[in-house]
């Protein structure tokens, strides 16, 4: 057993860590929240196809956590999903069409349902104030989408938590940062149990959320027949976790939290609109009808390989 | 990344499947008494006897050598078979032995390690005292040296199954002058000396296994302290690590088929929406334990000692165990209001559960640990 990434599994990140480094992470957006300036479009093209090296369900995993932790565009998740162009991801509205997130000019468009993830038409849309500053957000007419198939919404779910992973700790770093150095009563505020704690319940959060991510990529790539269990299970733990840690991480900044120009509110839009990807709550928590088979029995594990 | 399916795993796992359904022990007695002490022995007679001792301690002291991956597999084929690990045997195999190994001399392994895996001695921990709790450090049990002994006088508290027990691993002071962490010696404490009296306490399962023990000028050879004298509360370090990582891989298993045996509970009841949300939540939790062990696994086959990672799985186990059995006794409603002496009984395991945010370090204690050691936040 283990589920710690080796050099294999870390390939598309070693191609997206410079990348990330450049342009990303919170010091990158502090900046950018000040300017208003926007990321270039070079920049999402490289990062995008360095996300595509991912071939196997870790590597895919792996590199979302990344992602999710440098703050990269939620639609760079797409990239794992998708083999080419500029991809934007989008949810159904109720009342018809479609809310897409992430490019204005998209190549394709991934659209999330609850039966599985389809890849739909672009057309331009009507921009709206979406819930996170940063990610462009439009209201689309059209929801005709065709089905990618089971394979397919398995893997972009499970990145997707991984994605969730990541934010939760991103979040949980800013946090810690803040509460190392921001001075109160002549000393950091970290110094006291009521902010040690909170932070030491988002690290916990952030280290169940990881340890799933990994654990249902693994469970993906061996074939097990309860890997979808485990998506879900990741799905329900690792979106908790971000939700959760912004708004810890908020919340541990003070008033400057509450502001647009601190970055902890981008761990928090950027976690609302994955976890409507998933489904929302209600929508993973379909995932979880039935027992998982017995991870302790082997008979149950590679069924779907011998399928 | 790979989770331990192996065909080397699969022949491990199926042997060892095969073994159990015809050598489980009797059940536990409820009495810690003189029942109890045999029956554990022999259970742990016959794992050794079967090459099922041990599993990842090092061949010399009588164990297999194998990984952690295969002990974790030991404990889900355990839980399997409804076998509980929580007995008397406890503390010996899975933090009194390992500490030993890490810090004990060649003498020291020798006399004290075979006996443990070969089911021939029982150990407990005294390290708590009624005035030294969360704040360890500041025990106040004494340690006086008299020629080749030290004399012990003092309290120890949470001890369980010392009234079985043959040696005692033990915090003593033997400085009162230097700073509290400096003036610490890590013992071992013969139970049959005279001037030790065991009173044990009921808890709220009805069980007694817990006791305060009382030392009068009790008699320790100066051979049994392991590292050196005042020396004690790096080797009691090793001993939290094993206790707080490595010693519950197995309480997880359990509490997934809790889970489980609440959503039938709710299937016979016909429980609303919102209990059914709660149970899938339920399952997701227990599921990151899960996952959380096995990334623990896999960082201490990188590392000679558990990191304070163990408190982070530590902590959520306990979160996850109440809130499990707190949705249980939800499901029950009346059916849960009377006691039933069982472990597998679910208003057995809601009140036992309660334990789980304190035994072996608070939760709040946990939060310090990793807040400090981890994250890097001030003292």
């Amino acid at each position: 057993m283990d589920l710690l990434p080796g050099p294999d599994d870390e390939l598309a990140v070693t191609h997206a860590r410079p990348i990330l480094d450049a342009h990303f992470g919170v010091d990158a957006w502090a900046e950018r929240l000040r300017t208003g300036a926007a990321v270039p479009d070079p920049v999402v093209a490289d990062l995008a196809a360095a996300v595509r090296t991912a071939r196997s369900a870790p590597q895919a995993v792996v590199v979302a956590l990344e992602l999710g932790r440098m703050l990269a565009p939620v639609d760079t998740l797409g990239a794992l999903v998708v083999p080419e162009g500029r991809v934007a991801l989008a949810v159904s509205r109720r009342g018809g069409g479609i809310l897409r997130f992430g490019t204005d000019a998209p190549d394709a468009v991934l659209v999330w349902r609850a039966d599985g993830v389809g890849r739909a038409p672009s057309e331009p849309g009507e921009p709206v104030d979406g819930i996170d500053p940063t990610t462009p957000t439009r209201r689309c007419r059209s929801d005709d989408a065709v089905p990618l198939g089971p394979a397919v919404t398995r893997r972009a779910r499970a990145a997707s938590a991984g994605y969730l992973a990541g934010l939760a700790h991103g979040a949980l770093d800013l946090a810690v940062g803040h509460a190392r150095t921001r001075i109160q009563f002549d000393r950091p505020i970290g110094a006291n149990q009521a902010v040690k704690h909170r932070l030491a319940d988002a690290a916990t959060r952030a280290e169940a959320a990881r340890a799933t991510a990994l654990y249902a990529a693994t469970a993906l790539a061996e074939g097990h027949a309860d890997d979808e269990f485990w998506v879900a299970a990741a799905a329900r733990v690792a979106s908790d976790a971000a939700d959760a840690n912004a708004r810890a991480a908020i919340q541990v900044h003070g008033g400057r939290g509450y502001t647009l120009d601190c970055p902890a509110h981008l761990f928090l839009g950027r976690a609302r609109i994955v976890l409507a990807l998933l489904g929302g709550v209600p929508g993973i928590r379909a995932g979880l009808t039935e027992a998982a088979p017995d991870p302790s029995d082997p008979d149950s594990i590679s069924a779907r390989a011998r399928r | 990344m790979d989770l331990a399916h192996s065909p080397a795993d699969r022949a491990f796992r199926a042997d060892l499947r095969a073994w159990l359904a015809e050598h489980a022990p009797p059940p536990m007695p409820r009495e810690v008494g003189p029942d109890l002490r045999a029956r554990d022995l022999a259970w742990q007679r016959s794992l050794y006897e079967a090459g099922y001792a041990g599993i990842n301690w090092p061949v010399e002291f009588g164990g297999r050598g194998l990984s952690l991956a295969r002990q974790m597999i030991w404990f889900e084929e355990t839980a399997r078979a409804g076998i509980s690990h929580v007995n008397s045997l406890f503390v010996g195999v899975s933090h009194a032995g390992p500490t030993i190994i890490t810090c004990g001399t060649d003498a020291q392994k020798a006399r004290w390690l075979p006996p443990i895996l070969r089911g021939e001695a029982i150990w407990c921990q005294g390290f708590s005292e009624p005035e030294a709790g969360s704040d360890l450090a500041s025990l106040q049990t004494r340690a006086v040296r008299d020629g080749d002994d030290l004399v012990l006088n003092g309290v120890k508290i949470w001890t369980s199954f010392a009234q079985v027990a043959d040696h005692q691993e033990m915090l003593v002071r033997t400085d009162p002058d230097a700073p509290k962490r400096h003036g610490i010696t890590w013992l071992v404490c013969d139970m049959d000396q005279p001037g030790i009296e065991i009173r044990p306490i009921r808890t709220l399962v009805r069980e007694s296994h817990f006791c305060e023990v009382h030392y009068h000028d009790v008699r320790v050879p100066l051979e049994n302290v392991v590292g050196e004298i005042d020396d004690g509360w790096r080797v009691a370090r090793a001993t939290l690590a094993y206790e707080h990582g490595v010693a519950n891989l197995g309480q997880q298993i359990r509490l997934a088929r809790t889970v489980e045996r609440v959503a039938e509970a709710a299937a016979e009841r016909d429980c609303d929406a919102a209990t059914w949300a709660r149970i899938a939540d339920a399952r997701a939790d227990v599921a990151s334990l899960r996952a959380m062990t096995a990334l623990m696994i896999s960082r201490i086959a990188r590392q000679d000692l558990p990191g304070p990672e163990g408190s982070l799985v530590k902590l959520r186990y306990g979160e996850v165990s109440q809130l499990v059995h707190a949705l249980g006794v939800d499901v029950l409603g009346s059916d849960g209001l009377e006691f039933v002496p069982d472990d597998d009984a679910l208003v057995h395991g809601y009140l036992a559960s309660l334990a789980a945010t304190i035994g072996g370090g608070t939760s709040e204690i946990q939060r310090d640990i990793v807040a400090e050691r981890l994250l890097g936040l001030p003292r």
